[in-house]
């Protein structure tokens, strides 16, 4: 309890290090064993196909007694992650986690949960009403945040850049793409609209 | 037959790592050493010089992920192991933490069957120290001492002699003493041991839906079997020298 254990989430790391393929991965952010910055690539044949999506880990000192802590760092629009900030609405990370779980098996756990959404139990209510009235709506905005967001930090970064060019606030401009579901001239016409 | 033996012997010091794991049969001992397999048959090489340490190295090792006698929830070699019922290993500190201070539902960490800190078997490795375990340092709670293991009544036929259980070909090493190995300990027959492959985890951790409090279990990487063999080669030497003090006397 006063302890991480620290030899449970080397080896850990180790493993994920060991299987390149799993396409998962843990980083370790400054050293600290507690704050780890996990990815998933999007699964292939969904609307996040192509996205590496970077999750948040947070250790809490009775890991692997308690689950980690875990949000979505990339914006992702799923029925179950909050298109605001992140939050994960997922059994294994609530009540159903077992110290016999991983990082490793948790991140797998997020894949899955991407390719199979629960809109029945959802996190973001208002992707959860698209999903199961206007499917197809869904996944248009899904693959665009993907692309947007989801295309590793460069892909936005360029397009806000482009926007700072052209006179635009960073702020405004990273605001304006997300508004925009990544899209550029989109964002343009909500940034010169208002 | 112990020609057989002693080049296997000799294995162990000249090839290092792998020999333990390689299988060597008796009636084809020099061929067999240049072929090597990942999980054969132990050879009786395994046991007698390896100390606690090399012998979990080498299991780490050589299974790559997730050796066969690694608690799942610390993934050390487990300390003090017990059994559940469902068949998974773990340290008894680390099961005991979990049941008492995490768990909601007194569930097997592993397949969600039902544990309680009653029915667990502990298991009784060769060369245990016989160290209590409440001596040792644990962070949290004050771990209680294992549940002792339960000691069914021998089912031995009386008119077998002391290696009533070998009887028959036991020239023939390998496979024959290894079947009756298992005779004896019938329990281990309903050990799975669990190791994660890459397969990703569907997000509902698999939960059991009959009543029986047994669930399905993710596929080790080797098969019971081989991990049983595993599990045996040291008590296997054991068995070898008796072979050969029989041979040699009679
Ligand atoms: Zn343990
Ligand atoms: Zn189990």
């Amino acid at each position: 309890m006063a302890q991480l254990d620290v030899n449970r989430i080397q080896k850990e790391l180790v493993e994920i290090e060991r299987d390149k393929n799993s396409g998962v991965s843990v980083t370790i952010i400054g050293g600290q064993l507690s704050r780890l910055t996990g990815t998933i690539k999007g699964p292939i044949g969904t609307p996040y196909e192509g996205g590496i999506f970077v999750v948040d880990i947070t250790l809490t000192k009775s890991y692997p007694f308690e689950p980690p802590k875990m949000t979505f760092k990339t914006k992702v629009w799923h029925p179950n992650v909050s298109s605001a900030n992140g939050a994960i609405c997922l059994d294994i990370l609530k009540d159903q986690w077992s110290p016999a779980l991983t990082l490793k098996t948790a991140l797998l756990s997020l894949q899955a949960l991407l390719s199979t959404p629960e809109p029945d139990d959802p996190q973001d209510a208002v992707v959860a009403q698209q999903y199961l009235r206007n499917y197809q709506d869904y996944v248009t905005t899904a693959r665009n945040w993907t692309n947007a967001f989801a295309t590793g930090d460069r892909g936005l970064q360029e397009k806000v850049a482009k926007l700072v060019e052209m006179g635009i606030p960073a702020e405004a401009a990273q605001a304006a793409l997300e508004k925009a579901g990544g899209d550029e001239n989109a964002a343009l016409e909500v940034l010169f609209s208002s | 037959m112990s020609e057989g033996l002693r080049s296997r012997n000799q294995g162990v010091s000249s090839e290092g790592d792998q020999s333990g794991r390689r299988q060597t049969d008796a009636k084809t001992g020099e061929q067999a050493s240049m072929e090597r397999e990942t999980a054969a048959q132990p050879s009786t090489s395994g046991g007698a010089g390896f100390e606690q340490g090399e012998w979990s190295e080498r299991t780490a090792s050589a299974n790559g992920e997730g050796g066969s006698f690694e608690c799942n929830i610390c993934l050390e070699l487990a300390q003090d192991p017990v059994v559940t019922l469902c068949g998974h290993l773990f340290c008894w500190p680390c099961l005991y933490r979990w049941l008492r201070l995490h768990s909601q539902c007194k569930e097997c960490p592993v397949c969600k069957a039902g544990v309680s800190e009653k029915n667990v078997i502990p298991l009784y490795g060769r060369g245990t120290s016989g160290e209590d375990p409440r001596t040792k340092p644990v962070s949290g709670p004050e771990i209680p001492r294992r549940p002792a293991g339960q000691r069914p009544e021998s089912q031995r036929a009386p008119q077998m002699g002391p290696f009533g259980f070998m009887a028959g070909p036991s020239a023939q090493f390998g496979n024959f003493t290894l079947s009756a190995g298992f005779g004896l300990f019938p329990s281990l027959l309903g050990l799975q041991w669990q190791a994660y492959t890459g397969d990703p985890m569907p997000a509902g951790f698999a939960a059991p839906d009959d009543g029986t409090g047994v669930a399905p279990v993710p596929r080790a990487a080797l098969t019971p079997e081989q991990q049983q063999q595993a599990f045996l080669s040291r008590l296997l030497v054991m068995l070898g020298s008796f072979v050969l003090l029989c041979l040699l006397f009679f």
